[in-house]
């Protein structure tokens, strides 16, 4: 062994050692250390985000045009708090025998920020119509709102899925604020 | 180098890695605080066999009767136990507190609190009140540049409860082991709801992240509506205007400055923001460790300073005679 690698190789193994403990007490550390690398997909990453939000709002309005049905509640990709808000206006509508219909009409994607290995901002635009109708008749019973937004919404990546944790609404010509909660 | 010295330097240069790579979030999904650093189980092993190599390499050959590495010895005991104390016995907490709010932080609640207490951490029995806070805004009120605060502080030990006027800054103000610091700055609004009737259902301060320009918080009470507010403060004698958003679901119900005091109807229920009051968040933090790691370092400034004089006096005695 020469001098230089007798000199050298006890510093070299320690910060090996201390990687491989900093590793051992992060999750997923290799997939971050990727990441803060910036050696991943985006493009690949970013469409993933796109189907769920597209999964995201093909469920919601069938959560309340169809009156809640649990089946898809576990592949809804959402946190337990969105999926309480929801249920609590379908029981709603439920309990007057009405649904709240949700039609979208569209939905664009302005931005998608990765802020974290395992976080996405996402900035959308969307357009709702959105009506009151006799769960029976299907008879509309309220006017037809014509809802134009946009939304806020931040994901975290949840063994491989992304999740929805938080929708924040503005107005169509509203600007944005920086982000405070999280 | 002898293998007990190459052990040592083998075991700092691992420490100071693993902070490294911790601090910067390498592979982490964000920067580690260094509270979260020192406390993980690789940083407790990593620091304390250092120091039992340290004291066992000073003791074996006999250093311990110089005086440097005297000093070196003392850094590390101190050091390895500054650190466990710190970990098994340091409380440190986070409190949100309006003006006039109080809270009492014992055994049972400061974990609910969310608060870090080591295992074996003596409880305190703490009172906090706030009473004022005295802010002072840059120009274009962007930024906090000093934040005064007047509150009462109560220790388990002390007599009566200590009256506090300061100001925010780098020195904590200091009672019976706890040191209490203060930073962050924001509005609480006082919400009335009622309901379809006009009958009272619930009230409450909500502390909100707003009061800058552009700044905009958010908050939800049992409904499934969520309520935005941006607040911009008025000047002297002048209402401060406030924007209201609210959105169920995806539905936005409604999007206009409200006043204070005005009663806004939506989806058949009635709001209003009856008072505006401040907030700060106070950081309570106990930990004797630290003062004991601090006498460490200040000991291995010591052994370096005498250290760097032997150097510059040139070869000892016994060294220049080939003994």
């Amino acid at each position: 062994m020469s001098r230089w690698h007798r000199r050298w190789l006890p510093f070299a193994v320690a910060v090996v050692a201390a990687v491989v403990a900093a590793a051992s007490v992060n999750e997923h550390a290799f997939y971050n250390l990727r990441f803060h690398l910036g050696l991943y997909s985006r493009d690949a990453r970013k469409a993933e985000i796109e189907q769920t939000l597209r999964q995201f709002n093909r469920d919601f309005a069938t959560f309340f045009n169809v009156g809640g049905p649990t089946s898809i509640l576990p592949t809804f990709p959402a946190d337990n708090l969105i999926k309480r808000r929801i249920f609590q206006e379908v029981r709603y509508w439920d309990g007057m025998n009405a649904v709240m219909v949700y039609d979208k009409d569209t939905f664009t994607i302005e931005k998608i920020e990765l802020t974290r290995p395992d976080r996405a901002v996402v900035i959308a635009r969307e357009v709702w119509y959105i009506s009151a109708q006799d769960a029976v008749t299907r008879k509309t019973i309220s006017t037809l709102k014509k809802s134009p937004e946009r939304v806020r919404y931040i994901l975290r990546l949840d063994h491989g899925k992304w999740r929805v944790m938080e929708f924040e609404i503005y107005g169509e010509k509203d600007a944005i604020p920086a982000e405070v909660k999280g | 180098m002898k293998p007990s010295a190459r052990l040592c330097l083998f075991l700092f240069v691992f420490c100071a890695a693993y902070t490294l790579i911790e601090k910067s979030g390498l592979v982490g999904v964000k920067s580690a605080t260094f509270t979260e650093t020192f406390f993980s189980w690789p940083f407790l092993a990593g620091a304390t066999a250092l120091g039992v190599c340290v004291i066992t390499t000073c003791v074996m050959e006999g250093r311990s009767r110089e005086k440097s590495s005297r000093f070196l010895l003392v850094a590390a005991i101190l050091m390895v136990l500054g650190l466990w104390i710190s970990y098994l016995t340091r409380i440190d907490l986070d409190l949100v507190l309006t003006e006039g709010q109080s809270v009492v932080v014992t055994r049972d609640n400061v974990r609910s609190l969310g608060g870090y207490a080591g295992k074996w951490a003596r409880f305190p029995d703490l009172y906090i009140k706030l009473l004022a806070l005295k802010p002072q805004l840059s120009a274009d009120r962007k930024a906090l540049e000093k934040l005064g605060a007047d509150y009462i502080l109560l220790t388990k030990q002390d007599q009566a409860p200590r009256r506090v006027k300061r100001n925010s800054g780098l020195f904590p103000d200091v009672a019976q082991g706890f040191r209490v610091t203060f930073g962050d700055f924001g509005y609480s609004l006082l919400y009335d709801l009622k309901g379809p009737g006009g009958e009272h259902l619930d009230s409450a301060f909500v502390y909100l992240n707003v009061g800058f320009p552009g700044k905009e918080d958010y908050f939800r009470l049992m409904s499934p509506h969520t309520y935005y507010v941006r607040y911009t403060p008025g000047g002297a004698g002048q209402e401060g205007a406030l924007n209201l958003r609210v959105t169920r679901n995806k539905d936005l119900v409604l999007n206009r400055e409200v006043k204070l005091n005005e009663q806004v109807t939506f989806d058949g229920e009635n709001i209003s923001f009856v008072d505006v009051k401040q907030w700060t968040k106070f950081r309570i933090v106990r930990d004797y460790g630290q003062l004991l790691c601090l006498a460490g370092l200040l000991c291995i400034a010591a052994w370096a300073a005498l250290i760097s004089r032997d150097r510059k006096r040139g070869p000892s005695r016994e060294t220049a005679d080939g003994r």
